[in-house]
């Protein structure tokens, strides 16, 4: 987007994704339909917050993109129906990913939190309006 | 084998899911043989899966379950199923060194966890909100 460097508020009614990694089964719709709340759990590195990414900066391909030679599903959201759920979502744009997101109140430390384990519930049962994928891994540049 | 029994209420419990079939007169033969059968897939299938290939868990940002914590909760599961409680829908792993069974039963969506340490934990949720909290032993 030009002139835009991702510190503006997200509106409500953008779309963000968060990666979903295939080989953890948190989405696997040949089994079950639903997401696996565990799919929002915060995890040793998410010491501010958990990560998504705006959809007006990342195409959904892109942000599916993890592990090279892993599968990815993509969970689709939308920010208002996040803030109506009492869940907030700031922007925090990183060098070279200025659609990085973060859902504060989900970070590491609080894991164990009534909240936390409500919101994880909440976001996958209720908030997510579609899984897509899965989309093939990403492949090794220096390999091609 | 330990049955698992509530160690420390959290909360009280509003709603119990551990449906045990041999309380249930509805149940046949053939039913409690149905949910031993569910039960059997999910350590075969996953738990015995993972143990022998543990790099399939391996992702970004994610710690898998060790050697230790997937005996845990084979053993788990081994007791519910010889309970002939009702499987679970998967179980998986947390991304943090744990394993979660996650069961629904109507309104009540119920997790069982093992955490990385070994501790285990069951929470019930109804739409979304969070109804109960035990320690197990």
């Amino acid at each position: 987007m030009p002139g835009a460097d991702g510190t503006e508020p997200i509106d409500d009614a953008e779309f963000l994704y968060r990666r979903v990694p295939d080989s953890q089964r948190w989405y696997d719709p040949k089994t079950h339909p639903q997401l696996s709340p565990e799919a929002f759990r915060p995890q040793r590195h998410d010491l501010t917050g958990i990560s998504l990414y705006r959809d007006r900066y990342k195409a959904i391909e892109d942000a599916a993109k993890g592990r090279e030679g892993k599968r990815y599903y993509v969970a689709v959201l939308r920010a208002g129906d996040l803030r109506a759920g009492g869940i907030e979502v700031v922007p925090r744009p990183c060098e070279n990913d200025p659609g990085h997101v973060e859902i504060p109140g989900l970070n590491y430390e609080a894991r164990k939190t009534q909240q936390v384990r409500e919101w994880k519930v909440r976001l996958a049962h209720n908030l997510t309006l579609e899984v897509r994928g899965p989309f093939p891994p990403s492949e090794c540049l220096a390999c091609n | 084998m330990t049955r698992i029994k509530t160690a420390h209420t959290v909360s009280e419990p509003v709603y119990d899911i551990g449906t045990h079939a041999a309380e249930d007169p509805v149940l046949s033969g053939s039913e409690l043989n149905c949910r031993r059968d569910a039960w059997d897939q999910i350590i075969d299938r996953y738990l015995i899966e993972w143990a022998r290939y543990p790099s399939r868990l391996d992702d970004e940002g994610v710690i898998p379950p060790s050697a230790d914590i997937i005996h845990r909760a084979c053993e788990i599961a081994i007791d519910m199923r010889d309970q002939t409680l009702a499987a679970p829908l998967r179980v998986v792993p947390n991304g943090d060194g744990g394993i979660v069974f996650e069961r629904r039963e109507g309104p009540i969506f119920q997790t069982i966890e093992i955490y990385e340490d070994g501790s285990v934990e069951s929470a019930a949720f109804v739409d979304s909100r969070l109804v109960s909290c035990h320690r197990l032993v």
